[in-house]
């Protein structure tokens, strides 16, 4: 098939140079772990969970997800699509499962290719969260179709926050709920690993958790500056260690010297235009095409910067820290906060987008709706009317698949964005 | 066509503002609840004297709602919100939303937001609730339940007492079982007592209306039907699996073809009453309670649920409606968008394709004429054979 023509990112922040090495090593470490057994590989999906594996020395947590976006990096999605799509499954689910599902149902055997790390070993473990859909679990239970039942698979069903509840004050049985299951996958995970629950090392792994959130939660904040320290181009290629390695050393280490250097920049008030003028600031909402990240320096063009993002507040807990005397309850409330981060839409428009929208000092929103992602993407019209009515903040709606290049018009996404750009330019003269 | 079954749509009507039922409740200085999805518990409703009624969706154009939501989400779903925002909702005191897809938890937000009734509650349903999770998702939802049951309560300014809760079981337990009977007499295969449009249009009009006044009608018409000399259907019996339609075109389409929608899992079908609640021999509000929710829990599950092998016991439940009724082929027909039956989609249509049944499956987007599946549903019948009519 032809190419579909898509842009590379460029990058301006230095510690985005340290990611491809850990992801590197991270997957050359799990097909070693295919050959000598030292570990027991377990998929996971995005942002929770994670830390739950890292209790256990034993584990290496994978994540098909960045195995797909990094699959759309290279460009090599849509052959694996097409597997899955002729084994029947619409071409309207999620492209994550999508390319996942493709690459176990016969890509992984293509022997003349070479899949981003090595490729994705079979797991020993499935472990699932529905924080940030139901999608995931019923993906989880397709994949453990696939692999023939032989590999065992626990759930956690995360609870949405029905409207009558607030984060900060959630019935005791959504919590309860929860925690249960938290203890369930732990108890699960420590039946196949063969090894008991280290408590200490738990209360361990939720305070590096908290600690890695809370430096990247001050990283997000110091996004606030003017200009911009640190786009999207850059974020968004951050978030790896931080998604992956959650709850451990690695993670922290990561996000501190991220932090350091992008406070760096904002006490040198050293922005992404590199002295150029800054007339845009844009937020950029969902999941983003990761086969065209160049996207976010095509802004660049109109002095326009990407600053902030809503896809990377989901990955950090960013209401306090975690409580390591409270490990249960404190994983519970990250990943209930990620459930009501994706599902209570209601409210996550005026106190997340909105406020972020403000508190960035953004001249206008680019939300990617995904044809796939029933969850973040139904609502965005109705988003883009509230911001524009309640707050005055105009919303440029682009449609596609986070993984799938091949609906992608690049000519007219561009035209569009083009337009965009020019109207927020010639509001804000009008303004000032 | 049953001229009994004709009258039935004057009682209700797909806009429930327009409904007959919905005024005639109102008219009686009593509330009228919307709902989407059957997780909704309907039965704590009627036992405050609240009319509940199923969001049936129309086959209207879409003008409004791409303004509040995109266009990725069943065509189903998407009228709701139109009929919203075309002010057809105004007659809803109130709206409960149970989680079962997560399109429908977005656009439900979406919809009551924008329709604004008094009253607005949402329950989640816990999807994982087999094995070692029943304990724990069965005291969940029995907290959700008893949460509608309070906010019920202050709302009506009164309590909800064990007994209002029996009797609506009760009556609802005893239009489960009239509407088995009603399955029983379409599947006859030497004389059906009813034909698929005639059985869809009972659906249709029993989520619309009081159940207890439907029971009787049901039993007028399960005696009518018994009295019925319907000659046997000579061409293919189907059944047909999927959520719901927004009109009866699929069904009348199969008959006009020569064969007959004899056997379902729709949500607006078997999905939605196959399971009677046991009633508990200590009928005090708790026990009522976990009974409702045993019964959500466990009942033929929906595609939604997370549950391992959910598609598998999908599967067992149409086998045996297959055996049950005689069926001879089966149909998918989904909404398109609707992720949860896309996903289960393949693997069922390989087993059934490898058990030697025939099936067909096909997109929907708003009517089935717009999802050429006429020519596709024509291709079927004459592919596996039949071509007589079936007449009513
Ligand atoms: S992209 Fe959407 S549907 Fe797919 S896994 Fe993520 S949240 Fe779920
Ligand atoms: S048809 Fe499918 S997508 Fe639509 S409400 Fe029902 S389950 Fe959800």
């Amino acid at each position: 098939m032809s190419q579909v023509k898509t842009d590379k990112s460029k990058k301006s922040i230095e510690a985005t140079k340290l990611v491809y090495p850990m992801v590197k090593e991270y997957y050359a470490e799990a097909n070693k772990v295919v050959q000598d057994h030292s570990k027991k590989l377990c998929y996971v999906t995005g942002a929770g969970l994670v830390d739950l594996c890292w209790v256990y020395d034993n584990v290496l947590p994978l994540f098909p997800e960045n195995f797909n976006a990094a699959c759309a990096a290279k460009q090599m999605t849509p052959p694996l699509l097409e597997i899955a799509e002729g084994a029947g499954y619409a071409r309207e689910l999620c492209g994550y499962f999508r390319n996942h599902t493709g690459y176990l149902l016969e890509g992984k055997d293509k022997e003349d290719v070479t899949y981003p790390g090595g490729g994705l070993p079979i797991p020993d473990f499935l472990i699932a969260d529905s924080g940030s859909c139901y999608f995931h679990l019923k993906w989880w239970r397709e994949t453990e179709r696939i692999l023939g039942y032989k590999v065992p698979c626990y759930l956690i069903d995360v609870p949405y926050i029905a409207p009558r509840m607030t984060l900060d004050e959630l019935e005791a049985h959504y919590l309860d709920y929860t925690v249960k299951q938290i203890k369930g996958a732990l108890e699960f995970i420590g039946r196949i690993t063969g090894r008991e629950l280290d408590k200490d090392r738990l209360r361990e792994v939720v305070r590096l958790s908290g600690e890695a959130s809370a430096l990247f939660e001050e990283m997000q904040n110091l996004r606030k500056a003017v200009p911009s320290p640190m786009g999207s181009e850059d974020a968004l290629s951050c978030l790896m260690p931080l998604v992956q390695w959650a709850g451990t050393q690695q993670a922290v280490d990561f996000a501190r010297a991220l932090r350091d250097e992008v406070k760096a920049r904002v006490d040198a008030g050293k922005g992404v235009l590199q002295g150029k003028e800054e007339k845009l600031r844009l937020l950029f909402d969902n999941i983003p095409p990761w086969y065209t990240l160049g996207f976010f320096n095509y802004l660049h063009k109109f002095n326009a910067v990407s600053v902030i993002e809503s896809y990377t507040y989901y990955f950090h807990y960013s209401r306090g820290r975690m409580d390591p005397d409270k490990p249960y309850e404190s994983l519970a409330r990250k990943y209930l906060y990620g459930c009501w981060f994706m599902t209570s839409v209601r409210e996550t428009v005026h106190s997340l987008i909105a406020k972020k929208a403000i508190d960035y000092k953004v001249d206008g929103i680019i939300s990617y709706a995904l044809y796939g992602c029933k969850i973040a993407t139904g609502f965005l019209p109705y988003q883009a009317k509230i911001m524009q009515e309640q707050y005055g903040i105009p919303t440029l709606l682009l449609e596609g698949d986070m993984v799938d290049p091949r609906d992608y018009a690049d000519g007219p996404v561009k035209n569009r964005v083009d337009a965009f750009m020019e109207m927020l330019l010639e509001r804000k003269k009008q303004k000032s | 066509m049953l001229e009994a079954i004709s009258q039935l749509s004057k009682s209700y009507d797909r806009w429930p503002d327009q409904s007959n039922a919905v005024k005639q409740w109102k008219s009686e200085g009593k509330k009228v609840f919307g709902y989407m999805c059957n997780h909704m518990p309907e039965e704590l409703l009627f036992a405050g004297d609240i009319l509940p009624v199923k969001f049936l969706g129309d086959s209207i154009p879409i003008v409004e709602a791409n303004q509040y939501h995109t266009v990725f989400m069943c065509y189903y779903a998407r009228t709701i919100l139109e009929m919203g925002l075309q002010k057809g909702l105004t007659q809803l005191d109130g709206m409960i939303g149970a989680y079962s897809c997560e399109g429908g938890c977005d656009i439900f937000q979406i919809i009551a937001d924008t329709a604004n009734p008094s009253f607005y509650q949402f329950i989640t349903l816990p999807h994982d609730s087999k094995g070692d999770k029943k304990e724990i998702a069965t005291k969940f939802l029995v907290e959700e339940f008893k949460v509608v049951k309070r906010s019920l309560e202050e709302y009506l300014g009164r309590k909800i007492t064990a007994a209002e809760i029996q009797k609506a079981i009760d009556v609802y337990n005893e239009t489960r079982g009239l509407l088995r009977q009603v399955y029983d007499a379409r599947g006859n295969a030497e004389r059906p007592g009813f034909t698929g449009t005639e059985v869809a249009k009972i659906l249709n009009w029993i989520v619309e209306v009081p159940k207890d006044e439907a029971n009787v009608k049901l039993k007028e018409l399960l005696a009518e039907a018994a009295k019925r000399q319907l000659p046997p259907v000579k061409g293919l019996r189907i059944h047909l699996s999927g959520t719901l339609f927004l009109d009866t075109e699929i069904f009348q389409l199969i008959e006009d073809l020569g064969g007959m929608v004899v056997s379902d899992d729709l949500c607006m079908g078997s999905r939605y009453f196959w399971d009677d609640i046991k009633m508990p021999e200590n009928p005090t509000v708790d026990n009522l309670i976990l009974a409702m929710v045993n019964q959500k829990l466990e009942k033929v599950p929906c595609s939604c649920m997370c549950s391992e092998k959910v598609a598998e016991d999908r599967l067992e439940h149409i086998k045996k409606l297959i055996d049950k009724y005689q069926v001879n082929g089966v149909i998918f027909a989904v909404h398109k968008w609707c992720d949860s039956h896309a996903m289960d989609r393949p693997f069922m249509i390989k087993t059934l394709q490898d058990m030697g049944i025939p099936v067909l499956s096909f997109e929907v987007e708003r009517t089935i004429g717009d999802a050429q599946a006429r020519t596709r549903i024509e291709s079927f019948l004459e592919m596996i054979g039949g071509n007589s009519s079936v007449t009513g």
